[in-house]
């Protein structure tokens, strides 16, 4: 996984007219990657910007993955788990809002937007949300601009 | 922000995710708020929420002047102009890192101490 992490540093795509931003997607692998496939299947449009990573538990992205994909030049990261009650592991995305709420005040630290890092809860169904969150997403990050790591604000 | 600022806070922020203070604390919240510490003290979750992150912006920050000592003896002026924390945040941070023996002081430079990190037990164990 961490090679996957690092990775990110790697696969951008930065094309002459404009900014394509590089986003990593934790997806946990009961709920969110199954939304992220039905998506997939349903053949909903949705940007190329993203890498999904699939994890057994939202929980299982500790701090340190989304911490090191920022230093390797991520634009934005989202985190998708099961929704709140829904969990595989009966309470792994409570641990990770947990996380989460740290982490967006982590990062504001050294001048990162917090909006930047998202969580989402998207169940095995939800094909439909993952690909509109998937959109706003990259549109967000779009408007933000490259990561202050690559240079930008 | 200068990028070599912003990779040393990255760095420390990286410390203080695997630090012990901040994982106690994010994996107790459910026991702190709902049946208390051993006391039987339980507190909101707006007070939890408070204490994560001030507990987590002061290892943030003890963590970029650690970093900044295992590079080699710094004093106060040097490590203000590393991590620009005020001068005074500074000092008490460094009172609070010699009570843990996490800095010793090693010299001086003209009129200031100089400090430096002890080095951990797994870094030492490592090198062995």
């Amino acid at each position: 996984m961490s090679s996957e992490v690092k990775d990110v540093g790697s696969h951008g795509h930065e094309g002459g007219d404009g900014f394509e931003p590089k986003i990593l997607v934790f997806c946990c692998n009961w709920c969110s990657y199954a939304g992220a496939d039905l998506a997939g299947v349903s053949r909903l449009q949705m940007p190329p910007h993203f890498r999904v990573i699939r994890v057994m538990c939202s929980a299982r992205v500790d701090p340190e993955f989304v911490l090191r994909a920022f230093k390797r030049g991520a634009d934005g990261i989202l985190v998708a788990g099961c929704h709140p009650a829904d969990c595989h592991y009966i309470g792994g995305n409570y641990r990770t809002r947990r996380r989460m709420a740290l982490l967006k005040m982590l990062i504001q630290q050294f001048g990162f937007d917090p909006s930047r890092l998202q969580l989402e809860w998207i169940s095995a169904g939800e094909g439909e949300k993952f690909q509109k969150t998937m959109v706003a997403f990259t549109n967000t990050i779009q408007e933000l601009g490259p990561s202050p790591m690559r240079g930008g604000e | 922000m200068k990028m070599s600022l912003r990779e040393a806070k990255i760095n420390a922020a990286l410390r203080t995710v695997e630090g012990e203070r901040v994982r106690w604390l994010l994996g107790k919240k459910g026991q702190l708020t709902t049946s208390g510490n051993v006391f039987g003290e339980m507190i909101t979750d707006a007070r939890y929420s408070f204490i994560l992150q001030k507990a987590a912006g002061v290892e943030l920050e003890r963590n970029m002047l650690l970093l900044e000592m295992e590079a080699g003896p710094r004093t106060v002026h040097e490590l203000h102009d590393a991590t620009r924390l005020p001068k005074p945040e500074i000092v008490r941070h460094l009172i609070a890192l010699k009570k843990w023996r996490l800095v010793e002081q090693v010299g001086m430079k003209g009129q200031s101490p100089q400090y430096m990190a002890v080095p951990r037990k797994a870094e030492t164990a490592k090198g062995e």
